[in-house]
């Protein structure tokens, strides 16, 4: 057997919990001896040890300490409280009314909006004049119903009235994505969540057929944080407290290039109706 | 042996393990003295399956825990941090005696210290913290933590190896 660098850094946590076996045990002394880049590895782990000691040890310092002034948490707990009411109190006096009031929830996942504007009323700029344009027969009908007044109306109030973002979805890793990330690609997305396995399928069987062909997007976005669910390899989005345009769990939005709105329907259908649905849809976007 | 001598010969131990769980270390004498409290409610509890001593200090760390848990705690902490990150007024400097400093202790880098090490999440933060008292093993923390020797030993070399990131990283 032979002990080199990469070894040794790969099984650091069992050199480092002694969990080898005599004979690795020795190999790798034999290598630290040589190797310096290995050596400083493994001894700046131990001179965190160092560190440590002696802050433990300053901590017993302070809590042995006889007499230390106590701060009077009484009165800055008092403090914090006022301050806390005259808050809430000046930010209730700017609200113009209850009735615009946001709901709670949503008022916290606008907290990321700021950093965001430009793109967002962009998006919802092109949102609101696709929605003036007659829009193909689909379930999201209601959504247009307004016509072009209240497209200009929401596209005037920015984000949304409401206060949700349209499309804000998270990965797994954190990062966000918005339609700007998109434009560019036809972008199908489905909503879903535990109780609908026929979303889930369908997502899948979507992802497994059209996956492969790198002008198009596909993601599975769910509200809260879910796992994996079994079987599924498509990639997962959460939604960040977004609108989606209008797109509840169990239904499907696919998009173009530009970002318009080109087909919604559900996900709860059967499989085969679903897939020639979307390959006629697919077809003029010239994705097979 | 009735408890109160037993609590009173252990209490310096259990004032160690206090003192490593606790993140702030002038919470330790208070954790110590509830947790005694509800070890003396709890004595009929104790099977004696293993030292009185780590059966204390299972309590003391799970006190210590919710302590560090409860909101207004957690309030009051925010402040005592911030006033600390600014001026040398209280917390640690309290007890913070001269002859130290002579010993060339660099205040800003504990800072940073005690930062990260609070940072860390309680399972690593407190094997790696106990290991730093005297005379607690291995073998002995596996047992106040009730967890595996061999994850005691991982959880320490993955709280070692964050901290090595966190504070290399500072430095540079």
């Amino acid at each position: 057997m032979r002990i080199d660098c990469q070894w040794v850094s790969t099984n650091l946590e069992a050199i480092s919990c002694d969990s080898l076996g005599a004979e690795e045990a020795r190999l790798v002394r034999d290598h630290i001896q040589d190797c310096a880049h290995c050596r400083s590895e493994i001894e700046s782990l131990e001179a965190i040890d160092v560190v440590i000691k002696k802050y433990v040890r300053h901590q017993m310092a302070v809590a042995h300490s006889p007499g230390r002034p106590r701060v009077a948490w009484g009165y800055v707990g008092a403090a914090a409280a006022v301050a806390i009411a005259l808050v809430m109190a000046v930010s209730l006096q700017l609200q113009p009314g209850p009735a615009s009031l946001p709901p709670a929830p949503d008022q916290s996942v606008t907290a990321p909006a700021p950093a965001e504007n430009p793109g967002l009323d962009k998006d919802s700029e092109s949102t609101a004049t696709l929605r003036a344009k007659p829009e193909e027969a689909g379930p999201a009908a209601g959504a247009a119903s307004g016509g072009p007044a209240a497209a200009a109306a929401a596209a005037a109030a920015g984000p949304d009235a409401s206060g949700a973002p349209e499309f804000v979805i998270t990965d797994p890793a954190g990062y966000s994505r918005t339609l700007e990330d998109y434009k560019g690609y036809v972008l199908f997305f489905g909503v879903w969540q535990p109780t609908q396995p026929e979303a889930i399928a369908n997502i899948e069987r979507v992802y497994k057929t059209f996956g492969s062909n790198t002008r198009l997007r596909i993601v599975g976005i769910s509200n809260q944080r879910e796992a994996n669910p079994a079987n599924t390899t498509f990639p997962l989005f959460y939604n960040q407290g977004s609108r989606l345009l209008n797109a509840v769990p169990g239904e499907f939005v696919l998009l173009d290039q530009t970002g318009a709105v080109r087909l919604r329907g559900s996900l709860l259908t059967p499989p085969d109706n679903l897939m020639k649905v979307l390959r006629d849809a697919l077809q003029p976007l010239a994705i097979q | 042996m009735d408890f109160e001598t037993a609590a009173g010969e252990h209490r310096s131990f259990l004032m160690q393990i206090a003192i490593a769980s606790a993140r702030n270390p002038t919470d330790a004498e208070d954790i110590v003295q509830e947790a005694l409290i509800r070890g003396f409610r709890g004595i009929s509890r104790f099977r004696g399956d293993c030292p009185l001593r780590i059966w204390l200090s299972r309590i003391v760390v799970r006190v210590a825990i919710n302590h560090h848990k409860s909101a207004v705690r957690r309030l009051k902490r925010w402040i005592f941090f911030t006033d600390l990150e600014t001026s040398y007024e209280d917390g640690s400097v309290q007890g913070f005696d001269p002859q130290d400093r002579s010993k060339d202790f660099d205040r800003e880098a504990f800072m940073d210290v005690r930062k990260q090490v609070n940072r860390l999440p309680d399972d690593f933060r407190l094997p790696l913290l106990m290991l730093a008292l005297d005379g607690l093993t291995i073998p002995e923390i596996a047992e106040i933590l009730e967890i595996p020797q061999g994850t005691v030993k991982s959880r320490i070399f993955y709280a070692r190896k964050r901290l090595k990131e966190t504070l290399g990283k500072r430095r540079r």
